[in-house]
């Protein structure tokens, strides 16, 4: 890959796994590092990255090096504290947008990852499989428990409402 | 997490992905118990892992799909309902499958509910978020030629060092030798003219000989026409009127030409001499008495052949030994 590829890679694909990973870590200036570090790292790796695939490349570069973060980070809100968002009965959302969200930081941190790759980027279940270094079938399971689960806390909150 | 009846899906995905502790899977148990009509969905979420896991979904995606839209007429469970609805919107049912469920939903005006549901799972990207200063990811075009540029500066630096060290004389080198005698100003002491009468037959003869003023002023001078044939390194002339200042101008000398003086190696005085059928005799083998005789003016010890050119005459030198007549 040329520089000249390089640099359009980064025109192309660094909003779009910027908001990826800031969908999964909810930290803006972590997130910015972490991009950093991923085109850094493609940077390095620029002379052997087939430009072709350039965008799986970043998607898994910055996934692992999310991944990495998030292991380092000990002050990360445990999942068990996220769940009492989930039976509040107090709380009022605007919109549908804003409960699925909701529904979507509650998550287990894998299937979270597996949904964002999936909508947001509507990659197969092959190419997220080759991101996460996962098999397909648990990629495909992960969905569909995090579907199951997005259906279950929109149908909770309605209920509420 | 507390398992109750809002709860108790995802307690049971932990359990089946094995996260729960003992004491939470003794929840589990307790609560399965106090509500037995739930052991029913836990057993179609587990088979419905087990069947995902190790069925052939790589090589097809819809096997276990397919199944269970065979199943639909006789559906009992929402679960193998709504992974059909997951599947529908996870594109992953054909044409027909999808005929089948559309016509079940149909049918069952309490399924469209759960159908609709999940088309509001599927998330969308807020392209409003950008990445700020993208500007700072980019790379200038010639960063990406790191290895050429340093393979190019190693060989650079090597060459360089070769020919910096191939123009540097060896410590010992002749040239050098000589430069050093002239830089201690051993070589420009002035011979007193006369011999030592016993002197042996292999010393050169010194004869008379008049300090020629006229070419000592033009040495004090290092402008001098005389100065620049002595730089000039080749004119033997100069060589010799350089031998025949006085002692008390030798530091005048030396001051002007020192480190300059670079004209006949010993090796080559030694030739010289040779050729003119003159013996060659190092200092450290003469006696004190076969040294010529040096008024006022003393030589220092010899540390090198090239001292014996302080005891020559210098027109002698010129006439014997490099067959011209001195300069007038």
């Amino acid at each position: 890959m040329t520089a000249k590829e390089y640099n359009i890679s980064v025109d192309v694909y660094a909003d779009s796994v910027y908001r990826f990973v800031l969908k999964n870590i909810k930290d803006p200036e972590k997130a910015k590092d972490i991009i950093q570090d991923t085109f850094e790292k493609l940077w390095v790796k620029a002379e052997t990255v087939n430009y072709e695939k350039v965008k799986s490349y970043i998607f898994t570069t910055a996934y692992h090096t999310m991944i990495d973060y998030i292991r380092k980070d000990k002050k990360q809100t445990p999942l068990e504290d996220h769940m009492s968002y989930r039976h509040s009965t107090e709380r009022q959302y605007s919109d549908l947008d804003e409960v699925l969200n909701k529904a979507i930081d509650l998550l287990p941190k894998i299937q979270k990852s597996l949904i964002i790759l999936r909508d947001y980027e509507g990659y197969s279940y092959k190419e997220i499989s080759d991101i996460t270094e996962l098999n397909e079938s648990q990629v495909k399971v992960y969905i569909f428990r995090a579907r199951k689960f997005l259906k279950d806390y929109i149908g909770t909150i309605e209920t509420i409402l | 997490m507390r398992i109750n009846k809002d709860t108790y899906e995802l307690v049971f995905i932990d359990y089946l992905e094995g996260h729960l502790t003992d004491r939470e899977i003794a929840d589990l148990i307790e609560f399965l118990d106090q509500n037995p009509e739930l052991e029913a969905e836990l057993k179609t979420l587990s088979d419905f892992s087990k069947q995902t896991a190790n069925s052939d979904l790589a090589e097809n995606n819809s096997t276990f799909l397919k199944d269970s839209l065979k199943r639909l007429p006789i559906i009992e469970q929402d679960s193998n309902f709504e992974e059909l609805c997951i599947a529908f919107y996870e594109g992953q049912l054909n044409g027909t499958e999808e005929h089948a469920l559309l016509e079940l939903i149909d049918t069952e005006p309490e399924l469209q509910i759960t159908f609709e549901q999940y088309a509001f799972t599927k998330i969308k990207a807020d392209k409003q978020i950008q990445f700020p200063n993208k500007h700072t990811l980019k790379k200038s075009a010639r960063v990406l030629w790191p290895n050429y540029l340093s393979y190019a500066a190693s060989v650079f630096i090597v060459l360089g060092a070769i020919y910096y060290f191939n123009q540097q004389p060896l410590p010992n080198s002749p040239q050098n030798q000589t430069e050093e005698v002239i830089a201690d100003g051993q070589f420009l002491d002035y011979p007193k003219v006369g011999t030592e009468p016993n002197a042996p037959k292999n010393t050169i003869q010194l004869s008379a000989n008049e300090t020629n003023s006229e070419t000592k002023s033009k040495l004090r001078n290092p402008k001098s026409k005389a100065s620049k044939d002595y730089n000039s390194s080749t004119n033997h002339s100069s060589w010799e009127q350089i031998l025949a200042q006085p002692n008390t101008e030798k530091s005048n000398i030396n001051q002007s030409y020192k480190g300059k003086l670079i004209y006949i190696s010993p090796a080559q005085l030694q030739n010289m001499l040779q050729e003119k059928g003159m013996a060659f005799q190092d200092e450290d083998e003469s006696s004190d008495e076969t040294k010529p005789v040096i008024n006022d003016y003393s030589l220092k010890p010899a540390t090198s052949p090239l001292n014996l050119a302080t005891s020559v005459d210098p027109s002698v030198f010129q006439k014997q030994i490099l067959g011209s007549q001195p300069p007038k």
